[in-house]
């Protein structure tokens, strides 16, 4: 057992988005911090990956099995699916999570994360800046959240067009780098848009290149340069080019201010005379070791942190909220496309993002991100074909070029079918379903999304529906403003009932917009870190 | 219904896994490389293979069947 105890310091509990940009913050307040942190890495995969375009290791390197395929996927090949998610560099990213943080649910299908930086070692990088009236909606100030947008574009280096029809509704910061370039299909669909510009957005439709956290240009920072287009985004770490939060961690660890815990499984806290005092179990094994501070950011995922609220509430039994935006993909045929060359260059987020502003939604939005398929391998699309392989192979190397993948994201509201529940047996377990009207909703988004895919030369294959819980977009756990709720957060994200423990992720809001809220979260953790502080300087000096 | 009938036609384990190894293998990269003939060339390849899968359907079908079974 160790006791460390320090006076004004700051202990936060996670190292991804929203962990890194909460320590970022108060050590520039001048506050000490201890960040916990289980911090799982890749040790091995990614240094087999050569500096090198995908085409040319396709064609030279004798590894590329080891980190291009992994053995287990081979084992349960029934399992794969088309999409990026977790290629084998990443499989370290949900290593040690079905044994040490417990889920169960039947709807739910939660992807919870123990590495360094969180799931943004996995991440697509999409950057949003949420529209003023969803921050509302999601319990956020607009007018605090848009300096630490700024704040935190400048850090991790954004890329977009602020000139694009779509950077009005996502993309409103500054700090922006030049946009990544396009690759030809994309370019393909994005000139399609501009020649039918009028009828799509008298359909409510509004494209243009995506915002990404990745670097066009170099930055401040010696260590990361900008993307070389190799088209190896889902495997290595691309010259360190997309923006992962273990950056912002690697580089604080320079900090004599900050220390970082590693190997910490974060059970549980208490509030004492002395501080707020965080149990954790070193490497997830049954000792258990504790370290006080003045106040605790809890930026652990919501589902994580409000699992760790429940536990040391003691609020076994009792439900509270969960938020996850419905998530599909739409594989669909570029036919301008159909037969040309592709050039090879390229990177692998996605290309183009649409913002859909369908009458049936009223104010709200839903979302539509383009990629193009060319670095996740073909016989994941054989796969799933009704086709001898022979067959498979030669349609899908015949639409290759034109192959389009777009994943649409739904908005997100609380109701009493979305929930989370920790058991006496210290396993948490969940629930998610729509009711009907949300069902129409989103079977009505769908509709006029393919609507607009076919007006851009783009119509849809198939739709498929990954499950709930599929878009890793999780939200409103512990929601603010919540009253007579347990665990609910006050506006400035302390938890009710607290002296100082902050939920500084997204667990605290009331709803969850369809656009990627990674950005988002980054620039409220920032502000949580700095109301923290603001509150210790307040006690300290009363 | 429709989705057994798709499930039968898939391709087996066996032969996808067997696909991936190929796929990663330097020597056939070319195998995998994308066919660009021109919209017309692709069209027509496109309708051979469909051509090819509704020819073989009734074969495809009860292999499917009696391998899956």
């Amino acid at each position: 057992m160790e006791t460390i105890a320090h006076d004004g310091t700051l202990l936060i509990v996670g190292s991804g988005a929203a962990g890194a940009q909460a320590a970022r913050q108060a050590i520039a307040e001048g506050f000490a911090v201890i960040l916990l942190d289980f911090g799982n890495d890749d040790s091995e995969t990614a240094s087999l990956i050569p500096d090198a375009p995908f085409s040319a290791i396709r064609s030279s390197d004798a590894a590329q099995r080891k980190y291009l395929i992994d053995e287990e996927d081979l084992a349960d090949i029934e399992e794969i699916r088309v999409g990026a998610h977790l290629t084998p560099p990443r499989q370290f990213i949900t290593r040690d999570v079905d044994r040490l943080l417990p889920f169960e649910s039947r709807t739910f299908q939660a992807m919870q994360s123990l590495a360094l930086g969180g799931l943004t070692a996995g991440w697509g990088a999409g950057a949003y800046t949420f529209e003023d009236r969803e921050l509302r909606e999601a319990g956020l100030a607009p007018d605090e959240l848009r300096h630490y947008y700024d704040a935190v574009a400048a850090e991790i280096g954004i890329s977009g067009a602020p000139e694009d029809d779509n950077a009005q509704y996502a993309l409103q910061t500054h700090n922006v780098q030049p946009p990544l370039e396009i690759d030809t299909n994309a370019r393909v669909i994005l000139e399609r848009y501009e020649r039918n510009r009028e009828r799509l957005r008298e359909a409510g439709f509004a494209l243009g290149r995506a915002p990404v956290a990745a670097l066009s240009c170099a930055p401040a920072d010696e260590t990361r340069r900008p993307n070389p287009y190799f088209d190896m985004d889902f495997y290595g770490e691309s010259r360190r080019s997309v923006y992962r939060s273990k950056y912002t961690i690697q580089k604080l660890l320079e900090h004599p201010r900050f220390r970082y815990v590693g190997g910490a499984l974060v059970t549980r806290f208490e509030e004492g005379e002395h501080g707020v005092t965080v149990y954790y179990r070193p490497s997830g094994g049954k000792e258990v070791a504790h370290v006080t501070g003045s106040a605790l950011l809890l930026a652990a995922n919501a589902i994580n942190t409000a699992r760790i609220v429940l536990t040391s509430l003691n609020l076994t039994g009792v439900r509270v909220p969960l938020l996850s935006n419905p998530y599909h993909y739409i594989p669909c045929v570029n036919l301008p496309m159909l037969g040309r060359h592709a050039q090879d260059r390229r990177h692998s987020l996605a290309q183009l993002f649409g913002i859909y502003m369908p009458a049936h939604r009223q104010w709200e939005r839903v979302t539509a991100a383009f990629y193009s398929y060319r670095a996740l391998l073909l016989y994941k699309l054989v796969k799933e074909m009704p086709l001898p392989v022979p067959l498979g192979l030669l349609a899908a190397r015949a639409m290759l070029t034109s192959f389009t993948i777009v994943g649409v994201h739904h908005p997100d509201r609380h109701t009493e079918r979305k929930w989370l529940e920790l058991g006496k047996d210290g396993v948490l377990r969940g629930g998610y379903d729509l009711d009907e009207n949300e069902k129409r909703l989103i079977a009505e988004d769908l509709a006029g999304i393919k609507r607009v895919l076919r007006m851009l030369g783009c119509p849809a294959l198939t739709t498929i529906d990954p499950g709930h819980g599929s878009s890793i977009h999780y939200a409103g756990t512990l929601p603010a403003h919540a009253r007579n709720a347990p665990g609910y957060t006050e506006g400035t994200g302390r938890i009710s009932g607290t002296r100082s423990v902050y939920a500084a992720d997204s667990s605290a809001w009331t709803y969850l917009p369809a656009k990627g809220l990674t950005f988002t979260i980054m620039a409220n953790a920032r502000r949580v870190a700095s109301q923290a502080c603001r509150d210790l300087r307040r006690r300290t000096n009363a | 219904m429709t989705r057994r009938l798709l499930q039968l036609l898939r391709p087996s384990a066996d032969s996808v896994r067997a696909l991936a190894l190929r796929e990663t293998d330097p020597q056939r990269y070319r195998d995998f490389e994308p066919i660009a003939w021109g919209p017309v060339g692709n069209g027509l390849v496109l309708a051979l293979v469909a051509a090819a899968a509704i020819v073989t359907l009734p074969f495809r079908l009860l292999i499917g069947a009696l391998w899956k079974r």
